[in-house]
């Protein structure tokens, strides 16, 4: 199932601008494990974990559709998303996450391959920040759609994304204190004075 | 001495008609609501709603916002009311009589009108809020537009009137009331009279703010715009203007236009014959409004105010220009 | 001399059926700038999860959003099952899509009806939310519910379609293929709904691509996306879904309201057929894989992972992400993105050089779900005024007792920003 080399190499020279062109929304599909052996060859041990996970559905039981679970380190994370734009047109859908102690763990979640049946991969590339280094750069300018996501993370975890234009606050109210991370687990989370029982 | 007594006459009629047409007027809209809630379905509201809408809001205070011109928008409601009652005095509701048909004519009923929208504008721009100024420049632009082809309308008639020796004069809404136009004109102006009505019954949302024309106010995106910061006495009061312009263009509509009265049947006057025409002449406003406006407003959705200019000051405005050429052939060539 | 003002559409709005402000910057009519600014009816439902077991999340996922609270459901309890490696029975699987497509119907067709209203054309209106009824009827034949249906659960269904319930839909089918023909041409073919939707609030192709558009909105704009094609999940892996674009349909795709309507009203017809499909292609069989919830909790207590959960939900592609942690009963975070979510960021290009009329049309042209968008928590140090469940039932048991005793309260007497502690 591994690619062949020169389609590698026109992968590998192709420029940003070639990757974020629309047109490239890709009519075609590639099967799930050419493309976790094409990252794999990419980026090597600089992938820490690669999890293929398959969905099953209908009379016959049969797999439907596969998602791709990628952890890479934070420095990775860009190239990884760039390299990605390389297979198709990256859908975004939402970025997810969780405070574990000393880590914060963000979630992207992505969609390649949407214009065919039962050809769509989800890719979900997780990335560990730890607390002292909460930073990531944004992918604002690669996918405007992940503006709210962005923006929402940064005031519920308090990561800070480099290159977002606008910072301010999306769903907190104006009044918000913004010391205040309302998905943190630690001293900067809620406290209990500032929660609110509702039932 | 009879004529102090004939101006007392005159008052005291006038002050009971103004009273009449208000009363009148707001049950035709609630008939209107009715007929406009059984189109869509729906049960709608009791018939005399408006007037407990009216009496409900009697109760309440005005509130002036702090930011407003307190005197012009005080003032805004009362006079819009009042210029718009004031178009019945010069309506011929009986057969031929209008109270005041000797002091006034067409065209002080189109100013009337016009001051009507204008005064509200005022009020909209005299409240402060930025909405309401949205919703008053929206009323003038709308007024500038449907004025033109309105302005024909009139004039082309007071030309026909003048030319083909209708009795009365041109520019007098009795002279059109008494005797119909329809049958001054021949085959070729007939169909000019046909442009001339529809122009006006293009006209007619635009004045009455309601059917596609109800852009100043429109609630979905301005918020009743021009409206917005009244309330308590003061939304009464719109509340009644706007179903007497309502009320009032279709009368217009219906002395220029639809003339049958039993007078001009029998071709005699007589006391219960005029009591009967009197009657009728509600009726008739009734059936006219049902059509230009309730049917109008059920049909159609909102358009844009340029959309809504660019067809008055083409479509309706050539329309009416037909009209008027149509006319003058037919008159020129008897 | 351009001289600019700012005016606010929103949150509190007649146009609109839920809380978000767009500030928009006008020069006369037309809208120079906006700035988009949710956060009015957020409510925190994703930190409340932490505090109660899957089981329980069902629930308050089903109270997401009103309309589109099956998707949710759905959504919540797949990255359940994906992250445990629960099995469904077919016959779950095709009662689940049953439901997604009637609830298609139900949320397309209150979303052309409030088009209609915003344009003024309230008669269009009164007939779609009177069409809409019927399918809200079988919905509740289904599950006593006209909304929050409280369909689905782990591992299967807890309604079964039975004979009479089949019968009703398919009544229903014919009752919308006779009926919803005329209000698709009242309002397509009128020429005031033309003229007020025809190419506004366009989002080209290109940019629905890169503001990962999603749903109606997506495909409105020409893009052949569809999760139930793409990845086909529940009975969809058997009843293939063509995505609806309007370039198949009309001469071109504009990505404007009016296609972003025509889209919506065609894929109405493509659910009837769904289903049609679905009540035919009905197995025997089981509808729950395990009716003892106490062993389901017990076994999703040992379960740990990650699970994501994405389906197709009427505004566009729906995603829930769950973590659980082996050992805990609660869910460890939820994370729920509604297609508002993502639609939403391409509000402010599609404003641009429109006029402020089609604003609140434009807002409301992606089917916009804020209380989906947005789930908060009410803390705040200050919270002057916010009454809290307790709070209200209390004071509603006293006013039934003070009502049973003859006392009236002769009027609203208002929460006078008490508050609990």
């Amino acid at each position: 199932m591994t690619e062949k080399p020169e389609k590698s190499r026109e992968r590998r020279g192709m420029s940003l601008a070639d990757r974020l062109s629309v047109s490239r929304f890709a009519k075609t599909t590639t099967d799930c494990g050419t493309l976790s052996e094409g990252l794999r060859a990419r980026f090597g041990e600089r992938i820490l974990g690669l999890e293929v996970r398959e969905h099953k559905g209908g009379k016959g039981d049969e797999v439907q559709c596969r998602d791709l679970w990628v952890e890479v380190a934070p420095e990775t994370f860009r190239p990884f998303l760039e390299e990605l734009f390389t297979y198709d047109f990256v859908n975004f859908h939402v970025i997810s996450g969780d405070d574990v102690g000393d880590h914060v763990v963000l979630n992207y979640h992505l969609s390649l391959f949407q214009r065919v049946r039962g050809g769509r991969i989800g890719v979900i590339v997780t990335v560990r920040l730890p607390k002292d280094a909460l930073s990531l750069p944004s992918v604002f300018d690669l996918l405007p759609g992940s503006e709210y996501s962005e923006r929402e993370t940064r005031e519920m975890f308090g990561v800070d994304f480099a290159g977002l234009p606008n910072k301010a606050l999306v769903f907190l109210p104006e009044d918000w204190n913004e010391d205040i991370k309302p998905w943190r687990r630690d001293a900067a989370g809620p406290t209990p004075e500032v929660l609110r029982e509702l039932s | 001495m009879t004529s102090i007594f004939i101006l007392f006459l005159k008052i005291f009629v006038g002050l009971m008609l103004m009273a009449l047409v208000v009363v009148l007027a707001l049950l035709f809209d609630g008939v209107d609501r009715i007929f406009h809630a059984r189109m869509q379905r729906r049960v709608g509201p009791p018939l005399l709603q408006p007037v407990y809408d009216i009496v409900k809001l009697m109760g309440k205070e005005n509130i002036v916002p702090r930011r407003a011109s307190r005197f012009f928008f005080m003032l805004a409601p009362w006079l819009a009311l009042v210029v718009t009652a004031m178009i019945f005095l010069y309506i011929p509701v009986s057969s031929s009589r209008a109270v005041l048909g000797t002091e006034g004519d067409m065209i002080l009923i189109v100013y009337l009108l016009a001051m009507g929208g204008v005064v509200m504008a005022v009020g909209g721009f005299a409240s402060g809020n930025p909405i309401a100024n949205i919703g008053a420049g929206r009323e003038i632009t709308l007024m500038m537009s449907y004025e033109f082809p309105l302005a024909i309308v009139i004039s082309t008639l007071a030309w026909v009137a003048y030319k083909s020796g209708m009795p009365g004069s041109p520019f007098s809404l009795e002279t059109f009331a008494s005797g119909s136009v329809w049958r001054a004109v021949g085959e070729v102006g007939d169909v000019g009279l046909v442009c001339l009505f529809l122009s006006l019954a293009f006209v007619v949302p635009g004045e009455t703010g309601k059917g596609p024309m109800d852009i100043p106010e429109a609630k979905t995106e301005i918020l009743d715009g021009l409206i917005i910061e009244y309330s308590g006495v003061n939304l009464a009061l719109l509340k009644v203007t706007f179903a007497l312009r309502s009320f009032a263009i279709s009368a217009f509509m219906t002395s220029l236009f639809v003339p049958v009265s039993l007078a001009g049947i029998v071709g005699t006057g007589g006391f219960f014959i005029a009591v009967f025409d009197f009657l009728f002449f509600w009726v008739k406003v009734f059936f006219v409004q049902m059509i230009f406006v309730t049917l109008m407003r059920t049909s159609f959705g909102r358009l844009k105010i340029g959309q809504a200019s660019r067809l008055y000051v083409m479509k309706v405005a050539g329309l009416s220009v037909t009209g008027m050429i149509l006319l003058s052939i037919d008159v020129m060539t008897r | 001399m351009a001289t600019t003002y700012t005016i606010p559409v929103g949150p509190v709005h007649v146009g609109l059926k839920e809380p978000v402000t767009a500030w928009l910057e006008l020069d006369g009519e037309r809208i120079v700038s906006a700035r988009v600014r949710p956060g009015a009816i957020h409510r925190g439902i994703e930190f409340m999860a932490r505090e109660r077991n899957p089981i329980q999340v069902i629930y308050l996922s089903e109270r997401i959003c009103g309309i589109c609270s099956f998707s949710h459901v759905l959504c919540f309890i797949r990255a359940i099952e994906d992250l445990a490696s629960l099995s469904v029975p077919v016959r779950a699987q095709y009662i689940r899509t049953l439901v997604l497509e009637l609830e298609r119907i139900h949320s397309h067709l209150l979303w052309a009806g409030v088009a209609c209203y915003t344009i003024g054309f309230d008669s269009a209106f009164h007939l779609g939310m009177q069409m809409r009824e019927r399918v809200m009827d079988v919905l509740e034949l289904l599950s006593g519910n006209r909304v929050n249906y409280g369909v689905a659960t782990f591992g299967g269904v807890r309604w079964d379609v039975t004979p009479e319930l089949a019968k009703a839909v398919r009544e229903t089918i014919r009752y919308y293929r006779r009926e919803f023909a005329p209000f698709r041409e009242i309002v397509m073919e009128d020429p005031v709904a033309q003229a007020r939707m025809r190419n506004v609030g366009v989002l080209t192709r290109d940019d629905a691509v890169r503001y990962s558009a999603t749903g109606p909105t997506a495909r409105a704009s020409g893009l052949r996306v569809d999760i139930r094609q793409s990845s086909p999940y529940e009975a969809y892996a058997d009843i293939p879904v063509e995505p609806i674009v309007p370039q198949d349909y009309f001469d071109t795709a504009r990505g404007d309201v009016l296609d972003r309507f025509a889209v919506r009203v065609l894929e109405v017809y493509q659910a009837l057929d769904i289903m049609e499909k679905v009540l035919d292609g009905l197995p025997e069989g089981p509808f729950l894989a395990e009716p003892n919830l106490n062993k389901v909790l017990a076994s999703l207590k040992k379960a740990e992972g990650t699970g994501w959960g994405i389906i197709e939900a009427p505004r566009g592609d729906d995603t829930h992400i769950v973590r659980l942690k082996g050992g805990e009963d609660n869910v460890c975070w939820w994370k729920v993105r509604a297609p508002t979510y993502a639609n939403a960021v391409s509000w402010p290009v599609m404003f641009q050089g429109n006029e402020l009329a089609d604003a609140p049309l434009i807002i409301n042209s992606i089917d916009p779900c804020i209380s989906c968008m947005e789930r908060m928590m009410v803390t705040d140090g200050s919270n002057a005024g916010i009454v809290t469940k307790e709070d209200l039932l209390k004071r509603c048991r006293q006013k039934t007792f003070d009502l049973k005793a003859g006392k009236f309260p002769g009027g609203f007497n208002g929460f006078k920003g008490e508050t609990k502690r």
